[in-house]
């Protein structure tokens, strides 16, 4: 609608000056100014006579002056404004109002080191907006990120407070070294996605092919995440606040054992190495014993497990004249754990700032503060411990202190112990400082120097009390450490770019070149005091302690750049880019520092063809294709080198320094890992853009993995080498639809499926048994042919029953009740090594479905995320300390376990003395899931009511964030392990207001 | 427009200045170079010095887990030994992937920084008084470690000159070494030590007696009596080494005595209690080995008894002596009885318990009560944890003088007077009477093998020898048959008989695996 009234303005315009024409024919002076929407003068706007090479710029204040003759046809053109021709005629003077070019200006996408226009993106890049993102209360924008894009795996890491998720993009390509994409913010690398302001980012786009990564070169083989942040807008003040608080809970998804089928598994656990049920007073331990009487049971998850809140208050300022624009940020996140004594909360402030000097300089600032205090004790275990302590127990002394065995067994500590007498307080500082300076002394031709120092700080105070049971071990001593990490990295590049100007417009050619030098350096200082006599100070006491062990550590890292790109194409319709970059790294050996990283892309945009201009119905049909290669350091510094490690004695009870080499044989030859990657979409839209999506195939081949081999070097038990090939293959589909569009409801819905195949096509390409096929690496659980995660390990078939013939099958010392495993070669007649199976890991595929729907002022969308058949190895079916291995210690997962009164149970009998054997092999489990990830619902008030009140927009919404998953795995999340923080159930409410 | 180009060149020039091969050049900030230690007679030493820390890992590995069962292996599972739960020896897990590679891998690993060491001596100008002593120390460890692989193994590799980047890959055919080429390099090695150590030597450190000790123990090996005779005999008559009259100090709590021949050294204040990386520094991770052998008494039911110092503290009660190894006692009059072990006999200690000081009433429990072994006993040593710091005993002059009798025996007969002198000197200290006056109520008159072998039983139970002496002579198999057992309680307590074919370990499979043409010992799959 509103490219329609602009039309309509324009036309009128055009008019208005043809009805000025006068029959002059004289070359005269015409002068001028241009102006935008908001009546602000353009600068730098080029006039040209048509057909003629006379022309001009317009100046600050968007004046322009030119000698033409009323024949002539002055071109007056703007980048991201709609171009206007215009005949002098008679007219002397003029007003030329530019329209905003909508169309480019909504389709820009940042790619590397520029933008482009969507419909001219031919390699593979996802956007993500802003408001997608911020439908997810979360301190962590990987969790915002979950489910967005097709080929982004998003995992959760850690979902402790202020915790961050692993991010993978299209599989994994890297054995050893990292396989986390990089994030690059307005051109500058940072450390993580969460050293930026959620609430700050404008755009963020993901490079998933090498043609879209090939211009990152070494650091990009794992994805590039570019995020561009906000800046203020030339002509508009706006000031905006954004804010929530929710609650955040736990949910489990499984059975434990009451306390009454606990103590019967106590019974049955004892029962089985006596033959006979024991009297209960030598079963029990006394307390256990006394609880068991009373029926004064702990429910452990309600002491150790709480309902959390979180919050965040955002806080937007920006503003701009046509020369300078300002934008400031301020944020703060508060955010407790479900586990109490668990607590994090960020305070972020930016301010970017882009100032012009003249006309063909221009200065800009991007920065970013950060502050964060994080306190996660060690008590990671915690949340395992609400399930694995048993109930029969007792929390508390009779003198009101903490019982530190609750159950009269060492093994079993007190949770609730340490969440009060330790802590862990990490302080962080985080900035971020970058300046450009862009110069553009000729048409076509810019110039940027980007300038950047990011920084990071650590402060670490970990102490525990001298009555928390590291200080109760130690003679009721406090313990702790003092740890200080620093890390900054400067960046210097200079980067070109030059528009050629062809005289047949049709073609349209554009180089980008780029140099750039990266240092790194990080520094670790840790001191480690034991034997605090008491805790007046905590850590700070330090000075006192009976003894302190300093540990230093640190690196520097150099990486040094060349690129060069180039964007070609032929009226809209046929592109090729192309792209290399050139880069040497310190931490790779003398000979192997540089490597080169090429990249070329094709595309077609076949909607723009005549042929297809009947077909109205296709509003966008592309195909491209691309081929490229990229790199991965994928090591830290000096792992090329032969360095010592310290290894300290004693004579005479003197400490004596020792150095000597360590167990890794060093490798001076070693070099970068290289992914090369083919990539063909097809991007379609139909019916004026109500059905649209993606369908994209890739394949990449991750060649000289840096990978620790075990070596057959008496004396060395590896070596960090450059080896084989890893294929990761995948489609991915995505397709959105305009469901519904009438009488103010819109609906609207979408998904994406994503599926990836890794294989391991090559390793040592040994073949030492000649059976004409590499060699597996089993020690690694590296198998030719299957994906890198594997599980390699016996398979449990089910459990030896009373009056089955054991002792003649492969595990002939099993007793009845005991865990019956598949025997793969019978023949042998013994269970061995080669009776163990490969179970992939997975996952299959994974998928978003994504549904919004707004009606007037209300929104209402929900999302729903699945992982399908992923196989996890769940520690809660089998660990001892995670109460799977059935030994009455331990409380757990409720299991239907075997006994001779019930054989037809799944699990092995219980047995007081040991793990049952081979109990480890029942660990694996489906962790597929469904999750409804997101529901939010929201009401903006209208438009009448806001201009009362002097508003432009105020939303109230509220959001449940993990409401609810579908899953057979037993633990607390599908995605962690039963010891680490699980993702939490969040239900918030939120106010967006603008004004 | 000009300017600007200026601007524009020296950006260009501030990069070009730094230079791109200087830029990438690292530089370690806080590590030091291999290469350091063989620069220089300080850097031999120091490498020296990182050689000892290397063998207190890889005979006594700090915390739990695979390094310590598979250490643990060879102090239980033979005649005198019984297991109680998870680390069972000649269980499912005695295969070639299930005993692990810890004791294999390391043994190569200091092997190699040894011979890196010796080779690194020899080229280095230095005084030729501090090379030989740093030889002799290095080339003790070097024979030590190959007598212990080829006693664990049987067949093992022979390499003597040290890995570097360049040689690493030469083509190297995997077989076993021949046991006389592997004890030409042991024996030489020892003679060096043996030539070049002196007799008393700082706290922690090898000397000579040492030296002799295990040159005497490899003649053993080889059935060459007479060798092991001389340098055992030379070993009692130099009398830096000597019996303790007093058998509670043997374990005490300063082991830095004349009986102790070489003692492995922790300190808490020095140590770290972390995983991965306490074993690295000076004082080391505390080990669990003491805990590992003690029964948890506290655990009794009724909560009579509570954890004290007395009792050990807390404690792990995996693996404990054996009724046979208790049957062999006089328990009323041999102190051995009483100062080697845990009493059997406990009182309530738990005030609170209306038996106070009374005898306690025992569970048929062996977590809870068992014979349990006092060696370890470190009265330092937290209630609340299995971690101790106490200095540890690896060799002691008490098994020279038994290793002398059964020398002297295979010698001179069952009435030799050298070694009925030796293993008396032995009797007579465990029952408190003087060393050197002979004592007809205590004296062996004879001395046959199966007493040989009871009176070392008595002496050196739980000390890492046993295992290996039954190997030597031919009687692991049947020995570990008639007395070894496994088992939770009296009523679930079973022989466990090892097969005949585990009197060698199984190569471990990584090796085999990477090493390609080595056989796997036989009967192991």
């Amino acid at each position: 609608m509103k490219i329609k009234f602009t039309l309509i303005k324009t036309s009128v315009f055009c008019l208005l000056i043809l009805l000025g024409i006068g029959a002059m024919a004289q070359s005269q002076q015409i002068t001028g100014r241009v102006v935008d929407d908001g009546n602000e003068g353009l600068p730098g706007v080029s006039i040209i006579i048509k057909g003629t090479s006379r022309g001009t710029t317009t100046d600050v204040n968007g004046n322009f002056a030119l000698e033409a003759s009323p024949q002539d046809v002055v071109a007056v053109s703007y980048v991201g404004y709609v171009s206007e021709e215009i005949t002098v005629n008679n007219q002397t003077v003029f007003e030329i109002s530019l329209t905003l070019d909508i169309t480019s200006l909504e389709e820009i996408v940042v790619v590397g080191y520029g933008t482009q226009k969507k419909s001219d993106i031919i390699s593979s890049v996802a956007s993500v907006n802003e408001a997608a993102l911020l439908k997810v209360p979360s301190t962590d924008i990987g969790e915002m990120l979950r489910g967005k894009v097709a080929g982004v795996l998003v995992t959760t890491g850690s979902a402790a407070p202020g915790g961050n998720t692993d991010i993978l993009i299209r599989g994994r390509k890297s054995l050893s070294g990292s396989n986390s994409p990089i994030y690059i913010a307005d051109g500058v690398q940072i450390g993580g996605l969460n050293d930026i302001n959620p609430n700050d980012i404008e755009s963020m786009e993901i490079l998933k092919d090498a043609a879209a990564q090939a211009i990152y070169g070494a650091r990009a083989a794992n994805g590039v995440i570019l995020i561009t942040t906000k800046k203020g807008k030339a002509g508009q003040t706006s000031v905006s606040y954004n804010g929530y608080y929710g609650v955040q809970s736990i949910n489990r998804w499984f059975d434990i054992y009451s306390p009454d089928e606990f103590a019967q598994l106590k019974r049955e656990a004892f029962r089985t190495n006596t033959g006979n049920y024991l009297p209960d007073e030598q079963i029990f331990t006394p307390t256990e014993y006394e609880v068991l009487q009373s029926g004064e049971f702990v429910d452990w998850e309600e002491e150790l497990l709480q309902t959390a809140p979180i919050q965040s208050h955002n806080m937007s300022f920006s503003t701009g004249t046509q020369k300078t624009t300002v934008y400031a940020g301020l944020n703060y996140n508060q955010q407790d754990g479900v586990v109490p004594g668990t607590d994090f909360q960020r305070f972020n402030i930016r301010f970017n700032a882009d100032q012009q000097i003249n006309n063909w300089l221009k200065i800009g600032l991007n920065t970013s503060w950060q502050l964060s205090d994080k306190n996660i004790p060690g008590t990671g275990g915690t949340i395992q411990r609400s399930i694995t302590t048993s109930q029969l127990g007792k929390i508390y002394n009779e003198d009101g202190s903490f019982k530190v065995f609750p159950t009269d067994q060492q093994e079993s500590q007190n949770p609730l112990m340490d969440l009060s007498e330790t802590s862990n307080l990490e302080e962080d500082r985080n900035d971020i400082m970058n300046l450009y300076v862009d110069i553009t002394p000729f048409k076509g031709f810019k110039y940027r120097l980007n300038l950047s120092r990011i920084s990071w700080n650590r402060k670490t105070q970990n102490y525990n009390t001298s009555r928390s049971l590291a200080g109760l071990r130690n003679n009721g001593q406090g313990s702790g450490y003092l740890r200080y990490q620093d890390n900054y990295e400067i960046m210097l590049e200079n980067i070109f770019t030059y528009d050629f100007d062809i005289a047949d417009s049709r073609h349209n050619l554009n180089l980008t070149a780029v140099q750039s030098a990266i240092e790194s350096k990080y520094n670790d200082f840790r001191n480690t005091s034991t034997a605090i006599p008491n805790d007046l100070l905590g850590i700070n006491g330090l000075e006192a302690a009976g003894s302190s062990l300093p540990t230093i550590s640190g690196n520097e890292r150099q990486l040094l750049s060349f690129v060069g790109r180039l964007q070609y194409d032929f009226e809209g319709k046929y592109y090729l880019n192309a792209a290399i970059r050139a880069d040497g790294s310190s931490v790779f050996g003398k000979n192997n520092k540089w490597a080169s990283f090429p990249s070329v892309a094709v595309g077609w945009n076949i909607f723009r063809e005549d042929f297809l201009s009947g077909a109205e119905f296709i509003s966008n049909l592309k195909l491209r294709a691309s081929y490229g290669s990229v790199g991965n350091q994928a090591i830290g510094p000096y792992e090329s080198q032969a360095l010592a490690d310290q290894r300290d004695y004693l004579f005479d009870n003197i400490k004596s320094v020792g150095y000597i080499a360590g167990g890794d044989l060093p490798n001076p030859n070693l070099k970068w890992e290289t992914s090369t990657t083919l990539n063909a979409a097809v991007d379609f839209g139909f019916w004026y853009g109500r059905l649209f999506g993606t369908v994209e195939y890739y394949d990449t081949r991750t060649t000289d993995l840096l990978v620790w081999r075990n070596i057959s070097v008496p004396g060395y038990n590896r070596m960090l080498d450059n080896v084989g090939e890893i294929q990761n293959e995948g489609v991915e589909l995505s397709l959105d639809a305009v469901l519904f569009e009438n009488n103010g409801l819109e609906i609207n819905a979408g998904f994406m499926v994503s599926r990836n195949r890794n294989k391991i096509i090559s390793l040592y390409g040994d073949d030492a048994d000649e059976d004409g096929v590499e060699d597996d690496d089993v020690s690694n659980q590296w198998f030719i042919g299957q994906p890198i995660d594997v599980f390699y390990q016996y398979k449990p078939v089910g459990i030896f029953q009373i009056g089955e013939d054991i002792a003649s099958s492969h595990q002939p010392d099993a007793q009845p009740g005991d865990v019956k495993l598949f025997d793969r070669f019978p023949e042998d007649g013994e269970l061995n090594a080669d009776d163990r199976v490969i179970t992939q890991e997975g996952p299959d595929w994974f998928g978003t479905f994504n549904y919004d729907m707004t009606f007037k002022g209300f929104d209402m969308s929900f999302s729903i995320y699945t992982v399908q058949g992923r196989i996890r190895n769940n520690p809660f079916l089998y660990g001892y300390n995670e109460g799977g291995s059935l030994r009455g210690i331990y409380n757990g997962v409720k299991q239907d376990y075997w006994l001779p009164e019930n054989p037809t149970g799944n699990w092995p009998r219980p047995k007081e003395s040991n793990d049952p054997d081979f109990i480890w092999t029942m660990g694996l489990q489906d962790a597929t899931f469904v999750r409804l990830q997101n529901v939010t619902l929201g009401y903006s008030l209208p438009q009448a009511i806001l201009d009362k009140a002097k508003l432009s927009r105020l939303r109230i919404y509220v959001t449940g964030q993990n409401l609810f998953t579908i899953t057979e795995y037993q633990s607390y999340s599908p995605e962690r392990n039963t010891n680490e923080y699980p993702e939490a159930r969040i239900i918030t409410g939120g106010l967006q207001i603008g004004f | 427009m000009f300017r600007l180009n200026k601007y524009i060149i020296l950006c260009l020039t501030f990069l070009g200045l730094s230079g791109c091969n200087d830029f990438l050049d690292e530089t370690p900030v806080t590590s030091i170079s291999v290469d350091y230690i063989f620069a220089t007679q300080g850097g031999l030493e120091v490498g020296v010095n990182a050689l000892y820390n290397r063998m207190r890992y890889y005979n006594f590995p700090g915390g739990e887990g695979g390094p310590l069962r598979e250490n643990a292996f060879f102090y239980v599972a033979h005649d005198l030994g019984m297991t109680r739960t998870w680390h069972k020896p000649y269980g499912p897990g005695h295969t070639p992937t299930g005993f692990g590679d810890f004791k294999w891998s390391n043994a190569y690993q200091i092997i190699d920084r040894a011979s890196a060491i010796i080779t690194g001596a020899w080229n280095l100008e230095m005084e030729s008084g501090a090379r030989n002593q740093i030889l002799a120390e290095v080339k003790i460890i070097r024979a030590e470690l190959y007598f212990d692989l080829l006693r664990m193994y049987d067949n093992i590799l022979l390499d003597t000159i040290a890995v570097n980047p360049d040689n690493a890959f030469e083509t190297q055919e995997f077989v076993p070494a021949s046991p006389e080429a592997i004890y030409g390099v042991i024996n030489s090695d020892l003679s060096f030590a043996v030539e070049h150590l002196e007799w008393s030597v700082p706290y922690g450190r090898y000397g000579q007696g040492v030296a002799r000790h295990l040159k005497g123990k490899v003649a053993m090996w080889q059935g060459n009596w007479t060798e092991a005779a001389t340098q055992f005999d030379a070993i009692v008559e130099n009398g830096t080494h000597q019996l303790l009259t007093n058998v509670s100090q043997i374990f005490g709590q300063e082991l830095n005595h004349a009986e102790a021949m070489f003692v492995y050294q922790r300190d808490q204040d020095l140590g770290s209690t972390a995983g991965g990386t306490g074993d690295n520094t000076a004082g080391g991770r505390g080990t669990w080995i003491g805990s590992m052998f003690n029964n948890r008494d506290y655990e009794m039911s009724g909560a009579q008894i509570i954890q004290s110092i007395e009792y050990g503290g807390q404690a792990l009660g995996w693996s404990y002596p054996n009724n046979y190894l208790q049957s062999l006692y006089d328990q009323e009059n041999d102190l051995r009885y009483s100062n080697y072990y845990y009493p059997m006999k406990k009182y309530v200690n738990n005030p609170a318990h209306p038996n106070f000081g009374q005898e306690a009433v025992y569970d048929d429990n062996y977590r809870r009560h068992h014979f349990s072994l006092k060696k370890f006993h470190d009265i330092e040593k937290g209630l609340l944890t299995n971690d101790s710091w106490k200095d540890i005993v690896y060799y002691r002059f008490a098994e020279t003088l038994l290793l002398g009798a059964e020398a002297h025996m295979n010698l001179g007969g069952s009435s030799d007077a050298t070694a009925l002198k030796y293993i008396n000197m032995i009797r007579r200290r465990a029952y408190g009477v003087d060393i050197n006056t002979p004592n007809a109520s205590i004296d062996f008159t004879t001395i046959t093998l199966d007493t040989y072998l009871e009176e070392s039983a008595r002496e050196l139970a739980f000390e890492k020898n046993r295992w290996f002496l039954l190997k030597r002579l031919g009687l692991l198999v049947e020995r570990q048959n008639m007395h070894y057992t496994f088992g939770s309680s009296s009523i679930d307590e079973v022989p466990d008989p090892m097969a005949p074919h585990m009197v060698r370990l199984p190569i471990p499979q990584s090796q085999i695996d990477l090493m390609g043409t080595f056989p796997q010992n036989e009967g192991y799959f």
